[in-house]
C-alpha cells in the first residue's frame, strides 16, 4: 500500500506559494490549470526533485528532502514534459538504461500496455512525439516495476497524454486506474477535463502558483470552479449519468 | 546486465591490443645487421616505452572521449575539440618555458602536473560554459574552439620568444610525439592514467543513467551533478597525464568513440572499455606504421589527423552526428 503524500506551506521562488496539501491513497491525482499555474514546479517539488525554498515534502513519515535520491527512486519515477536525449538510442536502449538492473530484458505487460513492440528497436530520433511519450512513460514505469507490481510506487507524470493518440490515450488511462487500485499512487498533470473527469480519484486545481481546490473530483470539478482555474466559461452536459463540460465561450483577456 | 556478446567483443579487443603491443616490440628483431645486445637495448629503452606510451595514451584519449561525450551531451566532444589537451599543452610549454632546465628534468613529476593543472582549468571552464548553455549544443563546441584558438595564440608568443631547443620542445606539444616519453616520466603518469581510466570504466552504468538527462537521472536515484564532476575530474587527469607523455593528439577522442558506438550500441558498460582497447590498438598501429617507414619518425598528430579529418567529414555527411 501507498503512503500518502503532504506538502506543507510550499514555496518555490516566483512558482509556487504556500501550498498545503495532503493527497491521500491510493488513486489518481489529476492537476488542473492554466499555462504558467506551477503544475510542473508542484510535480517537481513533490516527488522530491526539486527542494523548496521554504516549506516540507513528506511521503507518510518520511521527510523527502533528507532521504537519499537513491532509496526515494525505488518507489517514485517521473515522466518529464520535454524529453532531451542528444544521442540516437534506441527505444529498447532507452529502457534499460533507466531499469536498476540495466537489462535489455522488458516485462511483457509493459510493452503491450503502452504498445512499444514495434518501438523497441526504432532510434529515438525516428519516433514521432506521441511513439517518443509512449517510450518515456513506459520508462519511467520499468524503474519502479517492482513497487508497481506490490502496489506501493509513487508515479509522477508531467503532462504524459501530450502528442498521445486516442486510443493509447484511453488504454494507459485504463491501466493506470487498474494500478491505482492495487494500491500506487498516481499524480499527473493534464490538459484535458474530460479525461481528469472520467479517471481522476481526486483533482487539484491551481492557479498562479496557488492551489484554488482540492478534493474529490465529483466535487472539485464543477462550473465555478472551472472558471476561477481558467477564465473559462464552461457548458456540463450529462450522458448516461457522466459528466462532461465543453468549453463555451472565452470570456477574458482575448 | 551485460550481454555475453559485448563481454566477448571486449575480451576479443583486449586480446588484439596484445597482439599489437608484442608486434610492437618484436619488430626490435626484423632490423637487420644489429646484435643481440643492441636488439634488447632498443627493446628495453625504446621500444617498450613506445609500446607503453602508445597503449595508455589511446586508452586516455578515447575513454576520455567517450565520457565526455555522455556527460557533456554532446556526441562531438572530444578532449582536443572542446580545448581540455590545449589547455594541458599550454600549461606544459609554460612550465618547459618559464622553469629552469635543471629544474624539469628533476622534479620529473612537474610536466604531468602541470597538463593536469591545464586541463582540470579547461574542464572547469567547459563545464561551467555546458551547465549555463544547456541545450545549445554547438555553444559548448564554440567555447572548445575559443579555449584552443586562445592556447594556440599564447603558443604563438612563446615560439616568439623561445630558444632553438625549446621551440624544438614546442613542436613536440603542439604535433604530438610517442617518442618522447622517457622511462622517469611513463613511471608517474602511466599510473595516473590508468587509475583514471579504471575509475570512468567504472561509471558506466552510472553514465548510461545520464543519456536520459539530468532530471530523469536524478529521478532515477543518481546526483548529476556529483558523478559528472567526479567523471570530469578523471577525464582531466587522464588527458592531462597523456598530454604530459605524447603532447596533443588529435581527433582520436572523438572518432574512436563515435565508430563503437556505432558498432556496439550505446551501453557504456561496454563503449567505455571498447573504447579504451580500440584506442591503444590504434596507436600502437601508428607507432607500427611509423616504425616501418625508414629514416623518419612521424608526429603522430599528423596520422591521426590524416586518417581522422576524412573519417570525420564521412560521417558528417552521413549525417551520423545530429
Amino acid at each position: 500500500m501507498s503512503q500518502s503524500i503532504k506538502l506543507d506551506n510550499v514555496c518555490l521562488d516566483q512558482r509556487l506559494s504556500n501550498i498545503s496539501v495532503t493527497i491521500m491513497q491510493p488513486g489518481i491525482t489529476c492537476l488542473l490549470g492554466s499555462n504558467g499555474a506551477g503544475k510542473s514546479s508542484l510535480l517537481l517539488v513533490l516527488a522530491g526533485l526539486v527542494e523548496p525554498e521554504q516549506g516540507q515534502v513528506y511521503w507518510g513519515q518520511t521527510d523527502v528532502f533528507t532521504s537519499p535520491l537513491a532509496v526515494l527512486s525505488v518507489h517514485r519515477c517521473f515522466v518529464a514534459q520535454q524529453h532531451s536525449i542528444q544521442f540516437e538510442l534506441t527505444g529498447r536502449e532507452c529502457l534499460q538504461f533507466l531499469s536498476p538492473s540495466q537489462s535489455p530484458d522488458i516485462p511483457g505487460e509493459l510493452i503491450r500496455k503502452l504498445d512499444i513492440a514495434d518501438l523497441l528497436d526504432k532510434p529515438i530520433t525516428r519516433m514521432s512525439g506521441g511513439e517518443l511519450q509512449r517510450i518515456m512513460i513506459s520508462r519511467a514505469l520499468l524503474q519502479v516495476w517492482p513497487a508497481i507490481k506490490s502496489g506501493n510506487a509513487i508515479i509522477v507524470l508531467d503532462e504524459p497524454l501530450q502528442g498521445v493518440d486516442i486510443r493509447h490515450q484511453t488504454v494507459l488511462m485504463h491501466w493506470l486506474s487498474a494500478l491505482a487500485k492495487v494500491g500506487n499512487q498516481i499524480i499527473m498533470s493534464c490538459h484535458d477535463i474530460n479525461i481528469a473527469n472520467t479517471f481522476a480519484d481526486t483533482v487539484l486545481l491551481a492557479k498562479a502558483g496557488q492551489m484554488l481546490a482540492y478534493g474529490p473530483t465529483r466535487d472539485v470539478l464543477n462550473l465555478s470552479n472551472l472558471w476561477l482555474t481558467f477564465d473559462c466559461q464552461f457548458e456540463c452536459l450529462f450522458k448516461d449519468e457522466q459528466r462532461h463540460f465543453i468549453p463555451v465561450r472565452q470570456v477574458t483577456g482575448f | 546486465m551485460l550481454a555475453p556478446a559485448s563481454k566477448w567483443t571486449v575480451g576479443a579487443l583486449g586480446v588484439v591490443l596484445l597482439l599489437c603491443f608484442s608486434a610492437l616490440l618484436a619488430s626490435v628483431w626484423w632490423q637487420a645487421d644489429t646484435t643481440a645486445e643492441t636488439r634488447w637495448y632498443i627493446l628495453l629503452n625504446l621500444q617498450l616505452p613506445l609500446a607503453v606510451t602508445a597503449t595508455v595514451v589511446g586508452a586516455a584519449l578515447c575513454v576520455s572521449g567517450a565520457a565526455l561525450q555522455v556527460v557533456l551531451r554532446n556526441p562531438l566532444a572530444d578532449p582536443g575539440i572542446i580545448g581540455i589537451a590545449s589547455g594541458a599543452s599550454l600549461m606544459a610549454a609554460l612550465v618547459l618555458i618559464l622553469m629552469p632546465e635543471w629544474m624539469v628534468s628533476t622534479l620529473h613529476y612537474s610536466m604531468p602536473l602541470a597538463c593536469f593543472a591545464g586541463a582540470l582549468m579547461s574542464t572547469a571552464i567547459i563545464y561551467r560554459l555546458s551547465a549555463r548553455l544547456r541545450g545549445l549544443n554547438t555553444a559548448v563546441i564554440l567555447a572548445g574552439i575559443a579555449i584552443t584558438t586562445l592556447t594556440s595564440a599564447v603558443m604563438g608568443w612563446l615560439y616568439l620568444f623561445a630558444d632553438a631547443q625549446s621551440m624544438r620542445n614546442l613542436t613536440f606539444w603542439v604535433m604530438g610525439s610517442l617518442h618522447q616519453a622517457d622511462g622517469w616520466i611513463l613511471l608517474w603518469s602511466a599510473p595516473l592514467i590508468l587509475a583514471s581510466c579504471f575509475l570512468i570504466i567504472a561509471k558506466g552504468k552510472t553514465l548510461n543513467y545520464l543519456y536520459n538527462g539530468e532530471l530523469t537521472a536524478r529521478s532515477a536515484g543518481i546526483d548529476p551533478a556529483h558523478e559528472s564532476k567526479v567523471v570530469l575530474i578523471a577525464c582531466a587527469l587522464a588527458v592531462g597525464a597523456a598530454v604530459a607523455i605524447a603532447g596533443s593528439i588529435a581527433f582520436l577522442g572523438l572518432l574512436v568513440p563515435h565508430y563503437v558506438r556505432l558498432l556496439m550500441g550505446f551501453d557504456n558498460r561496454v563503449v567505455l572499455p571498447a573504447s579504451a582497447l580500440c584506442g591503444g590498438v590504434m596507436l600502437l598501429l601508428v607507432a607500427l606504421f611509423s616504425d616501418l617507414l625508414p629514416y623518419a619518425t612521424l608526429p603522430v598528430s599528423m596520422l591521426t589527423a590524416s586518417l581522422g579529418g576524412p573519417l570525420l567529414l564521412y560521417a558528417l555527411l552521413k549525417g551520423q552526428f545530429k
